[in-house]
């Protein structure tokens, strides 16, 4: 478990004081646990925080302080002549919007349906793949933050990378749907030029653009 | 043409056997929305049981109401069980 | 055991209640003690189905209210012997039924050896169908051979699956498909849905299918079940379909186009 404080204030006694009660509420539950700081809301302000006085308060009241994250360029002196760790984004930000709670390990959930989807009926599989194992019929609605693999006849409507993941797919064993979107580019099957109507199919999203590909 | 007419007539016979039955039922069931059917019942009771509440310690149980259709005339029948005397 | 059965299908006047009746008396007649329970509270239908609708005293509601007992309200069928039908309310609305008082009345049904409770739902997906699928065992889905009684039968099953109490408990309600009024001379000449298109679509196990007939209007219209009109291929159908309820193997009938006889040739 890492935890992240993310700052917004550069002021210690108040963040000690917020720290500690924070610990007051869940008792043991953060005892000896790492935790980083994040000074994305803090910008600029970064220059007015003593590293070094913050890292001494956020070890007396149990954590282990490891490092810092998203520091202002020209901030990052104060962190070096401070015991803090510089932790730099290995890639672009997340799209996840942070919500300053502790981060979950990002492996895709997979949300494996054994019954058809029926008429009515909706899936919703957040963070992760929807796997059905069956037949969809029409007017059912898949939903997906990532792919959508149908081992059956797809109809209805299936909707994958809602969140706008763009590498999201469709996968599916006889493409009859209604509509198909990948990360909000959508398009109705009847409007879809594409010969794979009724057949085995994988769809993508190519410069904004669905392709349809066979699946062998 | 004795065989067809024969198969015809079957057939309007199911059709008349139909709506005898839905006149009698019809109107068995107007007649069950007259304003004296048994639909103000639960109301009476309730306002019923307020009034002998009023004098005698009652539970809802012990109060029945009925009605019933007669040839001549209709009956309304009530009956309360009286706690018994407490000693 | 007692085994609940619903008779379903979201569309309405696709056969529902001319199926429960038959498939009640189908059921007696095989000597299974059977109860019908008329779900379509306001609209009852089956008392007039089965023809004991000068016979209606107390009702469904009426038990669930506590006004009558279950003795008093069900009506023994004359013509089957250990068959009772438990008619609807004609004057109360569907919110009578609570979930409540429709498994008190079953579970009555049952611990007085009642084998099957067949539930005549209403159609729609509203409280009364809700209520008559709740305590399902299993579920015979009518379905006629058109476009939106099919989709409503698709929206139905996946209904079974989620709302009923086998679900909730992580169950399965097992699935029967019934086709009724299905026709194989429109089908021949492409006008009408096949069964292959039915089942391709709604992909569960078939259970029958019932030809189009005269004889189903006639047998309603004197308040006689169809499946009693042994001579009527409907009829012999419902047999066909009880039979197979109950575990036997029965070869489809009626479902080709038949050769027309010289009789029939006469009579076109």
């Amino acid at each position: 478990m890492l935890n992240t404080l993310r700052l917004s204030i550069s002021d210690i006694p108040k963040i000690s004081g917020i720290l500690q009660t924070k610990i007051n509420h869940t008792a043991q539950f953060f005892l000896n646990s790492p935790l980083v700081l994040d000074c994305q809301d803090l910008g600029d302000k970064c220059a007015n925080l003593d590293f070094s006085a913050l890292y001494k308060v956020v070890k007396s009241v149990g954590f282990v302080p490891v490092g810092v994250r998203n520091v202002p360029d020209d901030c990052l002196k104060y962190i070096k002549q401070s015991e803090w760790a510089i932790m730099r984004a290995a890639t672009k930000p997340s799209r996840k919007k942070n919500t300053g709670k502790v981060d979950e390990p990002k492996a895709n959930r997979v949300e494996v349906i054994s019954r058809p989807l029926r008429s009515g009926q909706q899936i919703y599989a957040p963070e992760g793949d929807v796997v059905i194992l069956h037949q969809t019929s029409s007017g059912s609605e898949i939903l997906a933050d990532g792919s959508v693999h149908v081992y059956g006849t797809l109809r209805g409507r299936v909707l994958a990378g809602v969140n706008g993941e763009k590498s999201a797919r469709i996968f599916c064993q006889s493409l009859q749907a209604d509509l198909v979107a990948i990360a909000g580019c959508y398009q109705l099957l009847d409007d879809a030029d594409t010969e794979l109507k009724g057949q085995a199919a994988m769809i993508r999203l190519e410069a904004g653009k669905l392709i349809f590909e066979p699946l062998a | 043409m004795g065989l067809l007419s024969y198969f015809k007539k079957q057939k309007q016979n199911s059709a008349l056997a139909a709506k005898e039955r839905l006149q009698i039922l019809i109107a068995h069931e107007r007649n069950a929305h007259h304003p004296h059917a048994p639909d103000y019942l639960p109301n009476l009771k309730s306002e019923l049981m307020s009034v002998i509440r009023k004098y005698i310690e009652v539970s809802e149980a012990d109060v029945n109401v009925q009605y019933e259709e007669g040839h001549q005339c209709d009956v309304l029948e009530l009956n309360i069980i009286l706690p018994e005397k407490q000693d | 055991m007692s085994k609940v059965v619903v008779i379903t299908s979201g569309k309405g006047g696709v056969g529902k209640t001319t199926t429960a009746a038959s498939i009640a008396i189908g059921l007696a007649k095989q000597g299974h003690k059977t109860a019908v329970i008329d779900f379509d509270v306001g609209l009852r239908n089956l008392d007039l189905i089965m023809g004991v609708e000068r016979r209606v005293v107390y009702d469904f509601v009426n038990v669930i209210n506590g006004e009558a007992t279950l003795k008093q309200a069900l009506i023994r069928d004359k013509r089957a012997d250990g068959l009772f039908i438990l008619p609807a309310s004609q004057t109360r609305d569907k919110e009578s039924l609570t979930k409540e008082g429709v498994e008190s009345v079953i579970e009555e049904l049952k611990s007085e050896g009642f084998e099957f409770i067949v539930c005549d739902s209403p159609a729609g997906i509203e409280k009364g169908a809700y209520m008559a699928m709740y305590f399902a065992d299993e579920a015979i889905v009518v379905t006629n051979p058109e476009v939106s009684s099919v989709r409503d039968s698709d929206r139905v099953l996946g209904l079974l699956q989620s709302k009923t109490r086998k679900a909730e408990q992580g169950d399965v309600v097992k699935e029967h498909l019934l086709i009724a009024r299905y026709s194989p001379v429109r089908v021949d000449e492409g006008d009408m849905l096949s069964l292959e298109d039915i089942l391709d679509i709604l992909a569960i196990p078939m259970i029958g299918a019932i030809p189009e007939s005269g004889s189903v209007l006639q047998a309603s219209n004197r308040g006689i079940p169809v499946i009693l009109d042994d001579k009527s291929q409907a009829g012999q159908a419902y047999s066909d379909v009880v039979a197979r309820f109950l575990g036997e193997t029965v070869p489809h009938r009626f479902l080709e186009v038949e050769k027309k006889g010289f009789l029939q040739r006469l009579f076109a």
